[in-house]
């Protein structure tokens, strides 16, 4: 047995110090996923044994340690980050799937089933790494790992991969339960060859934006992911499945970004009279032929979005940028110590005006 | 080789020094033999229960050392010689029992204890010496250095026994329990025993029966009184003797194996013309007029014993006492730093002590020799202390610490004592925070568990083996029912008390002479005294950090009891084939690329799991792998596969 005598701060426990400690995690699940001694338990990212990794993937892609924003942008867009409403947008609309089947199980419009199953059969995603319930069994190996907490049906939420439209089918309703859609990914095995498709909330999005900027070593190859597509977010989420839903994160107040403004596709509620369509946010080249070959094959309904709706998506956004702007100043008590968010001076000035 | 029975007077047998302890009672005609396993006596017992049936008389492993006792006594109240054998933890368990032992006698059949003590806590939790209950209680105390002495003596202390109405300890250490030597055996009697309690009457106990002890302050005197012969016995014992010339420079005192040490140490310095050893077995109460007679001899003395300076302080005592006109001595031990205050003693600490005092100078080995040894010391690879491979207590503990971390609160784990005590260093996973006494686990929860008002929220869990429950933790269980302490007891069942060799215990059916007993069933005793009790498999590592952390979280009052139950792997390994065959799939095992770092190795640390350092993946060591399977529970990459055979 060796035992490290080391007085080096690893990286969970950086991790522990500088994010958890903090009050910052998001509860994003891209450290725990695939890392034998973190776990994600009951709202809390837990480290259950002690590493020696020195240079870790839990502390490199934690949406909430130090991000630069700009490099992000230049990497996913090529342009530097504005600071503005929604981020780097092609096209708004609202849009909602044809698909009754769809269209019955999901929350709003029944977007993200539409075009994920478009994706899987076009033969752009091979998979696409979603939320399913298992009847109790989580996946081998992290079997006694991860104990999840159990729905009252007695199945628990696990990210699984879904390669065919039946399998995506199942998964549709559990959509803001994505808990463990980056575990799922960072379990995907190294050497896998298949294109991959991913769903997730804005600091999920972050996080794999992260893993683009800089590639992990010994994980899956990003450029095997094909597609992205980001879930809106104003803090309202559950943390576990079961845990109460009314529960805002705390952390979640330290994050600007409503619309994941990192992802090809951001896809949000259509909101009041609208409410069973969606607002699609379309961001980069694959996410616009995507949307295209969707409206082709007639798998997706579409039509302009209204003035008003627009400036509200831009105005929310904006707020929220502000909002964490200055929770994270209040916070430090200092202009330029923004804890994880590596933002240009002039962007950091216009939002705290 | 003949059994430790064999009848054969005059014959020469190599025994170990435990087993010429039970030869010894055999000879003294012993009729009621009862222990609790303890290192380093056990083998006492075990020995003893191996002949018990074809002898004809009564051998047990009692519950825990004090009903041993008193069931020995009982044996010797009605008649029949009783031995009771313990390590220094027993004699602490006894001790209520000892001292009112002492008020009323023993009365007839005889009655023997041999302490059996464990310096530098080779297989204990503390180092201790036991020799000063007999200054406390009154008891006549002897110490036999070898094989053949250990037989001698324990027959010798039987006398003793009834001729004082007093129970005689006999002290060994380690060394002697556990050599073997040359034993020239005695006879074995062929009497027949009857056993009859008999009312009894003295002039010190106005009630029916001596067996009474009460608030009779002469009861106290009259065991002094008592004690008081035992001087006289001893000055004529042959067992005390001086080796030396007649008027040494130095002169050694010395009791126990020390007196090997310090015969060996004086032969290598070739000091024996210079140097004397006066060798003293009877160490209490001390033959004074002999002691004073062997310190007439030398202006210096050295006493060299094994643990504390028990002998060094009563005969220091006694020359305090001589008149100002004798010639001053100056006393070398413990007390002046040449010999140490703890530890085991050996011929190298002795030599350097006799070196010391007498300018000599000694080296031991010539330096290339040193430097060689050196040298291949470093080539053995450090072990820490573990688990045996398949150990289902690696299991328990790493849903422990898995349950207590997931829960958040900083929770903790107070231990026991038993191969689990393991559990406070890398072994366990450093999860037991508090570990003394047997029974003492569960009985500090009673107190952590009692702490609301103060805003005490760590979850408190008290673990203790299946052993060591029926030994001590019914009352304190009972107490947290009755006190409502909130905590969780988890009792580590493994149907052994693996820790001091497989003896059985009430719950495995079995008695010490292998005959079949009653089950006193552990699960159904917890229930009726209110307890929740679960029962878990420490191999399903999800289902029980799964109840635990359940439990943890569960603010209901009343005490909750998990029975993590799994039979000991060197158990099950004797009576069955291994469950699994084990490999690590080298596709799957990503190695240093993993991220884990060697978490197999380096924390679950099952020594059947092992390093391809060539490979750089996980591999199965086949010659340790007990085939239990817990590990392919533990690979993120689920690596580790497990076929069932």
């Amino acid at each position: 047995m060796e035992v490290t005598a080391s007085k080096e701060l690893f990286t969970p426990q950086k991790l522990r110090k500088e994010v958890i400690d903090e009050g910052l995690c998001p509860f994003c699940g891209g450290c725990a996923g695939g890392c034998p001694y973190l776990a994600q338990y009951k709202g809390r990212i837990v480290q259950l044994d002690h590493c020696t990794l020195s240079e870790g993937d839990c502390y490199e892609y934690c949406p909430r340690t130090y991000t630069d924003i700009d490099a992000v942008s230049q990497k996913i867009f090529g342009v530097p980050f504005s600071g503005d409403g929604i981020g780097v947008a092609r096209e708004v609309f609202l849009a909602r799937s044809t698909d009754p089947e769809i269209r019955e199980k999901s929350q709003d419009g029944g977007t993200v089933s539409a075009l994920l199953s478009v994706a899987l059969a076009k033969g752009i995603i091979d998979a696409a790494i979603v939320t399913g319930m298992s009847d109790g069994r989580t996946p081998v190996g992290l079997l006694a790992r991860n104990v999840v907490t159990k729905m009252s049906d007695g199945k628990t939420p696990v990210g699984l991969l879904a390669r065919k439209k039946e399998e995506l089918l199942q998964c549709i309703g559990a959509g803001y339960e994505t808990v463990r859609v980056l575990s799922a990914l960072n379990s995907v095995p190294k050497k896998s060859k298949e294109k991959l498709g991913i769903i997730g909330l804005p600091c999920q999005v972050a996080s794999l934006s992260k893993r683009k900027v800089s590639p992990p070593q010994n994980r899956v190859n990003m450029d095997n992911i094909k597609l992205v597509l980001g879930l809106f977010c104003a803090n309202k989420r559950w943390l576990e499945p079961g845990e109460d839903r009314q529960y805002i994160n705390k952390a979640c107040g330290y994050c600007w970004d409503l619309t994941a403004e990192f992802a090809d596709i951001s896809v949000g509620s259509g909101r009041a009279k609208f409410k069973d369509w969606n607002t699609v946010i379309v961001r980069t080249k694959a996410g616009a032929e995507l949307i295209d070959m969707a409206k082709a094959k007639g798998a997706l309904e579409t039509q302009p979005i209204p003035d008003e709706s627009l400036d509200f998506e831009k105005k929310a956004s904006l707020d929220k940028k502000k909002r964490a702007l200055k929770n994270i100043t209040a916070k430090t008590a200092d202009r330029k110590n923004l804890l994880y968010l590596g933002l240009s001076e002039a962007i950091v000035g216009k939002l705290l005006t | 080789m003949p059994g430790i029975d064999v009848d054969a007077p005059g014959s020469v047998q190599l025994l170990m020094g435990n087993e010429a302890f039970a030869r010894g009672a055999l000879e003294a005609g012993i009729g009621f033999t009862a222990s609790y396993p303890g290192t380093p006596a056990s083998e006492i017992l075990s020995t003893l229960a191996s002949v018990a049936k074809k002898m004809n008389f009564h051998a047990e492993w009692s519950t825990n050392e004090i009903v041993a006792l008193e069931a020995a006594a009982g044996a010797s109240f009605a008649g029949i010689p009783a031995i009771s054998s313990m390590k220094q933890n027993g004699i602490n368990v006894v001790s209520d029992f000892l001292v009112n032992l002492g008020m009323t006698g023993i009365g007839k059949g005889g009655l023997v204890v041999v302490a059996g003590d464990d310096p530098s806590a080779i297989s204990s939790s503390n180092e201790q010496d036991s020799r000063w209950i007999c200054k406390w209680m009154d008891m006549p105390l002897l110490e036999p250095s070898t094989a053949q002495e250990a037989k001698e003596m324990v027959k010798w202390a039987f006398d003793l026994s009834r001729e004082l109405d007093i129970v005689c300890i006999v002290r060994e250490t380690t060394r002697l329990a556990h050599t073997r030597g040359n034993v020239k055996l005695g006879e074995l009697p062929k009497t027949e025993k009857k056993a009859y309690f008999a009312d009894t009457w003295n002039m010190c106990n106005p009630t029916k029966s001596k067996f009474t002890a009460g608030s009779f302050g002469i009861l106290h005197y009259q065991l002094q009184q008592k004690l008081a012969k035992a001087p006289a016995i001893f000055e004529a014992s042959l067992f005390n003797y001086y080796v030396g010339p007649d008027k040494p420079e130095l002169l050694i005192i010395t009791s126990g194996v020390c007196q090997l040490f310090s015969r060996e140490a004086v032969e290598e310095l070739k000091l024996q013309d210079r140097v004397g050893i006066f060798r003293l077995a009877t160490s209490w109460p001390l033959p004074e007029k002999l002691v004073e007679k062997q310190l007439s001899r030398a202006q210096k003395v050295l006493f060299v014993e094994e643990i504390n300076p028990f002998i060094e302080g009563s005969v220091m005592e006694l020359a305090a006492s001589f008149p100002a006109s004798k010639p001053h001595i100056d006393f070398y031990g413990k007390r002046t730093g040449h010999i140490s205050l703890f530890g085991e003693q050996n011929t190298d600490l002795v030599i350097s002590a006799i070196a010391k005092i007498m300018g000599a100078t000694y080296q031991a080995r010539d330096a290339e020799y040193q430097k060689g040894i050196e040298e291949a010391a470093k080539m053995v690879p450090p072990r820490s202390i573990n688990f045996c491979a398949g150990c289902p207590h690696r299991g328990t503990y790493w849903a422990v610490k898995d349950a207590l971390t997931l829960d958040g609160r900083n929770g903790l784990a107070t231990g026991d004592i038993g191969c689990y005590s393991m559990g406070f260093v890398a072994g366990g996973f450093f999860q037991e925070r508090a570990m003394h006494c047997m029974g003492a686990g569960i009985g500090v929860a009673n107190g952590l568990g009692n702490l609301k008002q103060f805003g005490f929220t760590q979850p408190v869990i008290a673990m203790a083996g299946d052993s060591t429950f029926y030994h001590a933790c019914i009352p304190a269980l009972i107490n947290s029912v009755y006190n409502e302490a909130n905590f969780i007891f988890l009792i580590l069942d493994n149907s052994a008390t693996a820790m001091t060799g497989f003896q059985p215990h009430p719950g495995v059916g079995k008695g010490a002479t292998g005959e079949q007993a009653p089950v006193v069933d552990m699960d159904a005793l917890c229930r009726s005294l209110g307890a929740k009790v679960e029962v878990c498999d420490p191999f399903d590592l999800k289902n029980t950090t799964e109840t635990l952390v359940r439990l943890m979280a569960d603010e209901e009052p009343g005490a909750k009891v998990v029975i993590m139950r799994r039979v000991c792997e060197l158990v099950r390994a004797r009576r069955e084939k291994a469950p699994y065959k084990m490999h690590v799939d080298p596709d799957k095992c990503a190695g240093d690329d993993c991220g884990c770092k060697r978490l197999c190795i380096r924390l679950f640390a099952c020594p059947g799991l092992m390093w391809d350092k060539e490979a750089g993946k996980a591999k199965i060591d086949e010659a340790l792998c007990t085939g239990c399977g817990l590990c392919t529970d533990i690979c993120p990459q689920g690596a580790i596969i497990k076929e069932a055979v």
